[in-house]
């Protein structure tokens, strides 16, 4: 079977309980027909997810689903969300600053199991964390990222399921698909092989397992 | 004026945003947008907006001549690797050792750390602007008491009211606003201030 599927094939292979890495600076670069899909034509539930933001507003379906189907979430910004209040004053949202959230995704991918950053110390971000003195700069741990599934967008896709993400809707795309075991991406815009410029080629097409044509 | 010719700025939502109009011709700096762009220009007008172009805080945006995308990690990467100068972000609290909280009123609003903690803890600089009260309460303190975004990050606080340096010694009152006197700005400031007979009053720039 190639990669090219629709919507109810796409999100398939999601089980309940999967951990879920959405893409997506606000609503830019967000899978918003897949995140409907699996609101609207599946039961899934107890979902796990790993987004930079909830928001009420631009991101509906993954409001409603952090609403009633989630175990829990980790992001960046959560405002305004009804779903991570709820969920971070139940002790279910983990907040984490945006480049340590970038960098554990891309670490996920890229296997290296954690790392040390700078960023954290004296907020809540640093309670339980392994810290280090390197040359004299203290560091906390940070652990890698993986998930079950990576849901992404991309404004140009081949069917070997190559990605051009352009201007700012790369954000947390190009890093994802390498940090899931499954990875489905929207285009926008659906070519043959080939017809993505190799140079220009932001997540390579061996790292996607599922492409929905949505349009622009 | 705190920006240098070369200088690599970010800027955060809310009042930050309206620097770009005031910047005087001939200084020339980048903008950094940590969702994945350098070389920020303004707003573009309706009928030419690329819907893939925009700032950290949603608007819409241009890309001037020389700047480029990249994604989160490359993004982040230049932010905690200190190749940002300077940070202009608002506060809902900062006090007198310079730290400073921006993400939850406790019981209240929780609204998250977005780029804030990675921008504040590796930018050369920090700039907090704000206005200088909430609607008359104070938000510049001898202590925060709302949950920190950073310790000890902030270098400058900017407000309506003054241009405040944090020092070791506390906050240092380099400059007061032309409308505003000594004892308006202690009774609108939590913290002690240090107040040289000689401040200077506040350039304003259209």
């Amino acid at each position: 079977m190639g990669k090219l599927m629709t919507l109810l094939e796409a999100v398939a292979p999601i089980k309940d309980g999967d951990t879920i890495l959405v893409g997506g600076f606000g609503p830019m670069g967000y899978p918003g027909r897949v995140m409907r899909t699996i609101l609207k034509q599946t039961e899934l539930k107890d979902l796990f997810f790993i987004a930079n933001a909830a928001n009420q507003n631009y991101l509906p379906a993954l409001e409603k689903m952090l609403m009633t189907r989630s175990r829990g979430m980790i992001a960046t910004f959560t405002r305004p969300s009804k779903a991570a209040e709820k969920l971070y004053n139940e002790g279910k949202l983990e907040l984490i600053p945006q480049g340590t959230f970038s960098e554990r995704i891309r670490a996920g991918g890229a296997g290296i199991p954690a790392f040390y950053t700078p960023v954290g110390f004296g907020t809540a971000v640093e309670e339980g964390k392994p810290t280090i003195e390197i040359d004299g700069v203290k560091y906390l741990m940070e652990k890698a990222i993986k998930a079950d599934v990576a849901l992404i967008k991309a404004a140009v896709v081949d069917l070997d399921g190559n990605c051009f993400m352009t201007g700012c809707t790369k954000n947390f795309g190009t890093l994802m698909p390498a940090a899931a075991k499954y990875t489905v991406v929207e285009a926008e815009k659906l070519v043959k092989p080939g017809k993505i410029d190799p140079e220009l080629v932001t997540v390579p097409g061996i790292l996607i397992d599922a492409i929905v044509k949505v349009g622009a | 004026m705190m920006f240098s010719d070369g200088d690599v700025v970010n800027l955060g939502i809310g009042l930050p945003t309206i620097i770009p109009n005031h910047i005087p011709p001939g200084l020339k700096i980048t903008l950094q947008g940590e969702n994945g762009v350098l070389g920020l220009g303004p707003a573009p007008p309706l009928h030419e907006i690329n819907k893939d172009v925009f700032d950290a805080g949603g608007g819409w945006a241009t890309l001037n001549p020389g700047g480029s995308f990249f994604d989160s990690a490359v993004s982040f990467g230049l932010i905690r690797g200190g190749h940002v100068d300077i940070t202009v972000l608002g506060a809902l609290q900062v006090d007198k050792e310079g730290n400073l909280a921006n993400w939850m009123v406790p019981g209240k609003l929780m609204a998250g750390y977005g780029g804030a903690m990675d921008l504040i803890t590796c930018a050369k600089k920090v700039i907090v602007a704000m206005e200088h009260t909430n609607k008359g309460d104070p938000k510049i303190f001898n202590k925060c008491s709302f949950p920190l975004t950073g310790a000890h990050c902030v270098d400058v606080i900017v407000t309506n009211m003054a241009f405040i340096e944090v020092t070791p010694e506390g906050l240092l009152v380099k400059e007061i606003a032309p409308n505003v006197t000594v004892d308006e700005l202690k009774n609108a400031t939590e913290a002690d201030l240090i107040i040289p007979d000689d401040v200077a009053v506040m350039t304003v720039y259209e």
